[in-house]
Order: structure tokens, then C-alpha cells, then sequence
């Protein structure tokens, strides 16, 4: 019943000490320093939007580790120097139980650590948001940072490629003409395998083949993905502007709008001004020109715009399409001629014939969601043409090389909701790594001296975060010969969440959404389980250890 | 409250064997030792370095677990909250975080007994006033000297008014002004009805406070008892007169031949070293010489001497006849206020260092209790009761 006070009272005291040991201070200067160094490292590729994103990943990954290595030291500092300094006998004399004292320093360093991540979001919001506010004289640059830095996209993947057909096929053939046989006969040799495991990995590059040769096309052909549960309604963007210029003659107007609202047009796009469609005609930093067609001019609405007028506007949504092209073969392109379309059930909707400018590396389509292409169902493809048209001073036609592209690279991505509330939900990501590391600290300070406390710590974060990357070596290294490895990765996966893959920067720099959900799940299961059990167990331990020391 | 034949503390058996890591028996600390430490009383332990006290006394506490054997406090086990929320605990050495002020300090130890704040706040101005560190409060723990330490942590350990206070090794690094005062303390709150148990090597402190004293050595019981049956020496007779001159030494001598005894010393008796030191710092703060330092008032904290929010009669037929001369500082003081305001009010003035030009050098002055203390606050009684700043001293 008096648990709470307890507990309040050691980490108000908790709190106040780590503040103290000027743990606080040394993040905010190393924060400080990294964020003033920052503009000096930062090369980027020029780009405001370059800027921004690098200012944000670097930012809000230096904050995580910074405020991971505060709480690991914080915890363990407070609890193994106590013991070792013995303020632990006039604490443990106290009319309080152990683990109340536990989960009171674990909760007071936990306060430390939502001060001071307040403090380092409100500094990297407040420059993020005054870097946006710079101009750029590049419309193309203004809508990347409205549109996929300052945005919550939900990102889609393509379907897994239907493969099973094909698989059985080309098993069926090779059964015909007994090559599977003498295949399976000569693994069975070279890696000292069972018949069962040999014929599985015959089975495995079969399927890694047929999926290689789904990413792949030669001249002339197409990659093909179906993408399915899009609901691109929600990405109608909406604001409200003021005409500025009156060019009535030339069925025209300039139309001042907000700057988000501005990045999500497009030339030649419908644009809905007071409920009339417009077309987009010039974009700038603060406003934009419509044009109406000529049937439209008598209509009410049109006549009440003059200089100065308050309208209301809507854009169509739009969505961007992501892949990542990579030209096989000897040949070194540094572009690409392509085209991308986009089919409804119905047929083709939108087609992009266009040179692609960052092969090898990501490439972000913008695409108005017009019509039926609004939801539900629908098939891109990446059309590789014969040639590629004449360039340099030669002027040499060439034909295409083969390309693939990954499905693993292959997204689309719209907008479901707003930076801010991202912003915020990536911080409470940050957080929920920290109550469980702080946990975790609590659980090896029971037992462990600082040092070795802090080091374990910090081991077992780096496993966490190389989890996945650790996980992907051991699963593509093929046969599980390494046994040690493998069990030693088991024992990482049980003692430690996956990191990297709730590590928020990321997200945050290609304005992926963070839904609740992702939180909550993050927070239920890989974290808060472990949470709960790491205290439980150190309260255990601390209950049964003694305090004192040989003194005799 | 405890009743006085009520045991406090029982151990039954205890034996606490320390172990290496191999887990290979090194030392036997403490051996089958059985005690009753019954209410009201206060229970010395001796012995020599090593000999077990410490081990004991954390075991009392939960700090330790014994290896066979058991113990109990007040009837439950040492490390339930109930039993713990009725002790105080002074240990060896300060362990008090370096990072806190006096004051921080008291109100987080405060905290953990849940403590209303208006209650905590009350008897953190008396407790600093009675350890006399009411002037310097606001600095930081780790700042003070070791026998400043040793002062608050004896503030923290009676924040709870506590009926059980466990003493280790008490008046290391104390002077002998704060000794003095330990002492009283001690037995103004024996007569509260409160247990004491203290271990100490300084015999002559034990001496004087213990009314049972139990003597350990190499972890086992040598020796337990009420202290004036211990030490009486019953085949002596020791007879104390104005001074004598040779003829009249001689006569006495004879007249106890005559009647079959010898007389087997004469000596003019000396003065206690302690008492002898007491009188000069007693002279030197009425000559008001100013000094840095601890400024104590000998005044034993309020709350300490009569259960809050009872009255002093409900007290004193409480205590009954076993009520000496105990010190009543604030009746005398003022009594034509009520008690709590006045003390509330003279410790509010005391504290509030810019009304008094006698605080004002304190905060830089590193204070240095091992000199003699209290010539500020004699002082500054002068100032605010010219007649009664014996009265304070009386404790």
C-alpha cells in the first residue's frame, strides 16, 4: 500500500544523484558537440532534403546511444556503489523491501533519462523544423522534404513471387533426365551430407534460383510485382491558401499556400481550389499557379477569387514507388533508360518512361494516385527496353544490359499521417529501449560489480543490435556447422531483443510511419517481457544476497 | 512502546561462518550465541577488534544471514519492513551519500519511513539543532569531517523515533563534548523506554550508559550481565572526606587495625579527564570565544523526549519514577509559550542564518568539530535569552 512512496522516495533520490555524478551534463555537451560538428562531416549530396535526413538519422541514432550508455553506467553505478560503499546499510535498515529499492533506482534513472530525452528531441525538432523552413529553389527538393522526410508513410511491400509452379517444374525435369540423382549423389560427397540434407539444398538453390530469375530481366523484358491492401484515400492532402495574383484573362491565379502543402503538388496535376479542379501549372517556395479550363470560369465559385481571397485547397494524393535497379554484367552503366507502369485491374494507368539516375542505389518515384489506382490491388512493372538511346559524343546505341531488380528493395510508400506525431512515437521508441536496458543493468548490478555489470551491459547491447545482421550470417552461411555459434546466437535471441529492428532512426529519416501498434508490439513482447523478467530476477537476487562484507 | 521485560532482540544458536569462494570455511566470526535484549534497556556489546560485534549487529540487522541459528526483532524476522520500520541504525562508519546536503539527507531517510512532510520537516530542524548542524545544513555531506558525519548520521538514525537504536562503535570520531552528549542522549532515551544496544572497545563510555553489557571474544559469549553486578567489588569499601592531614591518616589507620582491617591506600582523588574538559569548554563559552565548527546546543530533540502530539504528563506518569532530572529545555526556556511554537520558533530564528551575525562566517569556516565547540550558540542563546542559555546546557 506504501509501496509508491517507497519507491518515489529512492528515485526522486536516484534521480537527483544522477544528475549529481554529472551524467546529464556530459550527454547534453556531447550532444551539443556532435550536433555542432555535425555541419562540418555532413557531405550529403547537396540537397536541403540531403541535409535534413542526414542531420535526423545521425541525430537521433547519437541520442539513442548516448542516452543507452547514460542509462547502462547510470544503473549500475548507483547500485554496485552503494554496496561497495556501504550507503547500502542505511538504506537496507530502512522499512524498505529490496526490490522496492531496485525498481526505485531503475525507475528514477529512467526519470533521468525521459528528462533528457525531452531535452535532445526538442532540440533535434526544433532543428529539423528550421531546416525545412530554409528555401531551396528546387521544386523537386521541397516536395522529397514534404513528402518523404516530413510525412508518416506507410511502406508496402510486393508479394512474394508465386514460385511453387515453376519449382515443381523444373524438378519434375531434372527427375526426367536423372541429373537430380547424380546432383544430389555429388552434395552427398562434397559436404558430407545425409541423402535428406543434400536433397534439400538442391531444393533450396533450385527456389533461390526461380527467385533470382523473378528479379531479373534480360533486354526487352519486365519485372512484374502485385502489391495488394493499398489505401491511398487517406492521402488527400488539404489546406488553406490565399490568392495573391488575379490572372483572370489567362484563366490563371497564384495561389499562396502553406510550404507542406505546396511539396505535395505536382505540374499538370489536378488541384482543387474552393471544390473547382485546377491544374497545376508553377510551383514555388510559397505559392503556386493554377489554371482553370475555360468551362469553369463562369462558376460562382471562380468569380469570388480576387487578390487576397481565402480559399480552401486539396491536392490528389499522391504515392512513391522505391526500388533499387542493378545492372548485371561487365559493362559499367551509370544510368539507366527504363520504364515503370502502373496497372489497375483494368489495364494501364500511368507509365514513366524516364532515365534512371541512381543505379546501384534507391530510387523514389512520385505518383499521383489518381483514379482506381486509389486502393486496393495493383501491378507494377519495370520495363528494361532493348537499347539504351545514343549518349555521349559518339552517340552509340547499346543494347541494355541485364538488370535485376530485388523484391526486397521494391516499395511503395504513401501517407497515412503527420511528422509530429511520428516524431513522437520514434521517441517513445528510444525510450522503450531504455526502460529495457535499464532493466537489464538493474538485473546485472544485483550481482556484479560496476564494471563488470557495465560491461556486460554494453556486450550484450551490441549483440542486440547486430542481432539481425548476426541472425542473416548464420542463416546464409548454409549448414549449421558452426553448433557453437548457432547456440551461442540462440542464447543472444533469448536474453536480448532484436534492436536494430525497433531502432527508430531509420523509420524516421525515410518518414515511414510508426504506428502505435509497432510501438505497443515492440513494447509487449520483445521488450516488456524481458523487462519484467530481468527485474524479477534481480529482485530475486538482491533479495537473497548479503548486503555486508567479511569483516572479521 | 515496549514493555521493560519484553525481549527486543532474541538469537537463539547464531552462528555466522564466512566462506571463501570455493565456498571452503575460512573464519568462524560469531559462535552459538544466545542473547535476550529485552525493552528498555541499554545492552553494551565488548570485546577486543574482531571479536564479533559487527557481525552480530549486521546479523540484528539483515545485512548478514546467519549460517545456523536464528534471530528475531521484535518477533518478526530482521529483514521484514514492520521490524525494520522500528529501528535506528548508526553504523561503523558514515556510509552517507557524499552528493546530498545535511538536510537532503534527513528529509530522503524522512521519506522512507513515510513521514508526512510537515513531521519531517519538524524534526529535521530539531535533530540538525541537537547535533548542531543547523547553521551549516546546506552543505553537501561529503564536504563535513568525519565527526560532522558521524553527528548526521546519528540524526538519521532517530528520524523514526525509533524503539529500538542499534549503535556501532557510536562515539569514534566524536570529541568529547559530542561524547558527552551521546551519552546523555542515550540515556535520556532509556528513560524513554527505548532499547540501545552498542558495541563499543571504549570501556569507559560502555561504563557509563550500559545497564547489561555482554563480552564477546573470538565470536563466542565470555562474559554477560547487569553492569553493576559485574563490576562490584564486594570485599572493598572505598570511603571518600574533605582532606586529611598525616595525624589524622595515621589515627584512621590504626582504628582500623584495631578492628582487624588494613587500610591499603591513600590518595587525593582526581578529577575525570572528561569532566576536567567539559568545565573548560563550559568557561570558554561563557567568555564567548568564537570558534568554527559543530555548534551544539546539548539539547536532545523534542520529538525524542516526548511522543508527538501527547501530552508531557501523559509522559512523565508514563516514565514514572524512574524520571531523573531529564531535560526539559524548552519549559524552562520559555514558559509562558506554548511548547512546540517555541521550539519550532527559537530553531527557525536559529537556522535562518542572515538574521544572526554570529552565523554568518559559518558557511566558509571549514568547520572542525575536533576543536571546542559551541561558543557560537552560546552566543547566540545570550542573544535571544540572556538568562537561559544554562538551561539549555543542562542536557
Amino acid at each position: 500500500m506504501r509501496a509508491p512512496l517507497t519507491l518515489w522516495a529512492v528515485a526522486r533520490q536516484t534521480f537527483s544523484q544522477t544528475l549529481r555524478m554529472k551524467l546529464a551534463a556530459a550527454f547534453i555537451v556531447l550532444l551539443g558537440v556532435w550536433l555542432a560538428v555535425l555541419p562540418f562531416v555532413m557531405k550529403g549530396d547537396g540537397t536541403l532534403a540531403g541535409s535534413i535526413r542526414t542531420f535526423l538519422s545521425y541525430s537521433v541514432s547519437a541520442t539513442g546511444v548516448l542516452l543507452s550508455l547514460v542509462t547502462v553506467l547510470a544503473v549500475a553505478r548507483v547500485i554496485s556503489s552503494d554496496v561497495e560503499d556501504k550507503q547500502i546499510y542505511l538504506l537496507a535498515v530502512k522499512p524498505i523491501a529490496r526490490w522496492q529499492y531496485l525498481l526505485g533506482r531503475w525507475f528514477g534513472v529512467l526519470l533521468l533519462d525521459a528528462l533528457l530525452l525531452a531535452i535532445a528531441a526538442g532540440v533535434i525538432y526544433g532543428v529539423a523544423q528550421n531546416l525545412r523552413a530554409r528555401p531551396t529553389n528546387s521544386p523537386l527538393d521541397r516536395r522529397t522534404i514534404e513528402t518523404e522526410i516530413f510525412a508518416a508513410r506507410r511502406e508496402v511491400k510486393p508479394l512474394p513471387p508465386d514460385i511453387d509452379a515453376a519449382v515443381s517444374a523444373r524438378l519434375a525435369k531434372l527427375r526426367e533426365s536423372g541429373q537430380l540423382r547424380t546432383t544430389v549423389e555429388e552434395y552427398q560427397l562434397q559436404g558430407n551430407l545425409t541423402r535428406k540434407q543434400a536433397e534439400q539444398r538442391v531444393l533450396a538453390e533450385i527456389e533461390k534460383n526461380e527467385f533470382a530469375r523473378r528479379e531479373t530481366a534480360g533486354p526487352g523484358k519486365r519485372i512484374t510485382w502485385k502489391f495488394k491492401g493499398l489505401t491511398l484515400d487517406e492521402a488527400v492532402a488539404a489546406a488553406r491558401g490565399t490568392v495573391t495574383l488575379d490572372a483572370r484573362k489567362q484563366r490563371a491565379f497564384r495561389v499562396a499556400a502553406p510550404r507542406e502543402f505546396l511539396g505535395r503538388l505536382m505540374y499538370g496535376r489536378p488541384v482543387n481550389v474552393d471544390g473547382v479542379r485546377g491544374w497545376v501549372q508553377f510551383v514555388g517556395e510559397t505559392d503556386f499557379d493554377v489554371q482553370f479550363a475555360p468551362d469553369d470560369m463562369g462558376r460562382a465559385e471562380i468569380e469570388r477569387l480576387q487578390k487576397d481571397a481565402t480559399v480552401s485547397l486539396e491536392a490528389e494524393p499522391t504515392f512513391q514507388f522505391r526500388y533499387k535497379v542493378i545492372p548485371q554484367g561487365e559493362e559499367n552503366f551509370s544510368s539507366l533508360y527504363r520504364r515503370i507502369e502502373f496497372y489497375s485491374p483494368a489495364g494501364v494507368l500511368e507509365g514513366y518512361d524516364d532515365r534512371d539516375l541512381s543505379v546501384k542505389s534507391v530510387t523514389t518515384l512520385s505518383v499521383p494516385a489518381g483514379g482506381s489506382l486509389r486502393s486496393g490491388e495493383f501491378r507494377v512493372d519495370y520495363v528494361n527496353p532493348y537499347y539504351q538511346p545514343a549518349e555521349g559524343p559518339e552517340r552509340k546505341l547499346v543494347i541494355s544490359p541485364e538488370v535485376r531488380v530485388s523484391t526486397r528493395d521494391v516499395s511503395i510508400l504513401y501517407t497515412v499521417g503527420g511528422f509530429d506525431v511520428n516524431f513522437l512515437q520514434a521517441m517513445t521508441l528510444i525510450f522503450i529501449q531504455l526502460v529495457f536496458l535499464a532493466a537489464l543493468a538493474v538485473f546485472l548490478a544485483s550481482f556484479l560489480s560496476f564494471p563488470v555489470a557495465a560491461m556486460t551491459v554494453l556486450v550484450l547491447l551490441g549483440a542486440g543490435m547486430l542481432l539481425g545482421w548476426l541472425t542473416d550470417a548464420v542463416k546464409w552461411s548454409g549448414d549449421f556447422t558452426n553448433t557453437l555459434g548457432a547456440v551461442m546466437l540462440l542464447v543472444v535471441k533469448f536474453l536480448m531483443p532484436s534492436l536494430a529492428d525497433t531502432s527508430p532512426s531509420e523509420k524516421l529519416v525515410d518518414g515511414i510511419y510508426i504506428s502505435w501498434t509497432t510501438v505497443g508490439e515492440t513494447a509487449g513482447l520483445a521488450i516488456g517481457v524481458r523487462t519484467i523478467l530481468y527485474l524479477a530476477l534481480g529482485c530475486l537476487i538482491f533479495q537473497k544476497r548479503e548486503l555486508a562484507k567479511v569483516q572479521v | 512502546m515496549v514493555e521493560a521485560n519484553q525481549s527486543v532482540v532474541l538469537t537463539a544458536g547464531l552462528t555466522k561462518v564466512f566462506r571463501d569462494f570455493w565456498l571452503r570455511e575460512k573464519v568462524t566470526a560469531v559462535a552459538d550465541l544466545s542473547l535476550e535484549i529485552r525493552g528498555r534497556e541499554v545492552f553494551g556489546l565488548l570485546g577486543p577488534n574482531g571479536s564479533g560485534k559487527s557481525t552480530t549487529i549486521k546479523m540484528i540487522l539483515g545485512l548478514l544471514f546467519p549460517t545456523r541459528g536464528r534471530i528475531s526483532v521484535f518477533d518478526r524476522p530482521p529483514t521484514h519492513v514492520r521490524a525494520k520500520s522500528r529501528i535506528g541504525f548508526l553504523p561503523e562508519e558514515s556510509n552517507l551519500y557524499p552528493f546530498l546536503d545535511a538536510r537532503e539527507t534527513l528529509d530522503f531517510y524522512g521519506r522512507l519511513f513515510h513521514l508526512p512532510r510537515n513531521t519531517r520537516r519538524h524534526r529535521i530542524d530539531m535533530l540538525l539543532d541537537m547535533v548542531g548542524l543547523g547553521a551549516v545544513s546546506y552543505r553537501r555531506v561529503g564536504e563535513y569531517s568525519k565527526g560532522m558525519q558521524r553527528r548526521i548520521g546519528l540524526a538519521q538514525a532517530l528520524i523514526n523515533d525509533p524503539d529500538l537504536l542499534i549503535l556501532d562503535e557510536p562515539t569514534s570520531g566524536l570529541d568529547p563534548l559530542g561524547t558527552r552528549q551521546f551519552k546523555d542522549l542515550i540515556r535520556t532515551l532509556a528513560q524513554r523506554g527505548k532499547t540501545v544496544i552498542l558495541s563499543s572497545h571504549l570501556l569507559a563510555d560502555v561504563e557509563d550508559v550500559c545497564d547489561r553489557v555482554c563480552i564477546l571474544y573470538g565470536g563466542r559469549q565470555r562474559a554477560e550481565g547487569d553492569v553493576e553486578e559485574l563490576l562490584a567489588q564486594t570485599h572493598r569499601t572505598q570511603i571518600t572526606t574533605d582532606q586529611l592531614d598525616e595525624d589524622t591518616i595515621r589515627a584512621v589507620a590504626k582504628m582500623l587495625q584495631d578492628r582487624g582491617k588494613e587500610l591499603l591506600g591513600v590518595k587525593a582523588p582526581r578529577d575525570r579527564l572528561e569532566s576536567l574538559f567539559l568545565r573548560i569548554v563550559e568557561e570558554a563559552q561563557q567568555q564567548k570565544v568564537a570558534t568554527g565548527g559543530a555548534i551544539a546546543t546539548g539539547r536532545v530533540a523534542q520529538f525524542l523526549q516526548a511522543a508527538e502530539g501527547e501530552g508531557r504528563a501523559v509522559i512523565e506518569s508514563l516514565l514514572g519514577g524512574r524520571e531523573e532530572p531529564a531535560p526539559q529545555p524548552q519549559a524552562t526556556e520559555a514558559p509562558a509559550e506554548p511548547e512546540p511554537k517555541t521550539d519550532e520558533q527559537v530553531v527557525t530564528r536559529l537556522v535562518a542564518g542572515p538574521a544572526e551575525p554570529a552565523d554568518a562566517p559559518e558557511p566558509e569556516a571549514p568547520a572542525e568539530p575536533s576543536k571546542p565547540a559551541s561558543a557560537d550558540r552560546g552566543v547566540i542563546d545570550d542573544l535571544l535569552h540572556p538568562d537561559e542559555s544554562e538551561g539549555g546546557r543542562r542536557a
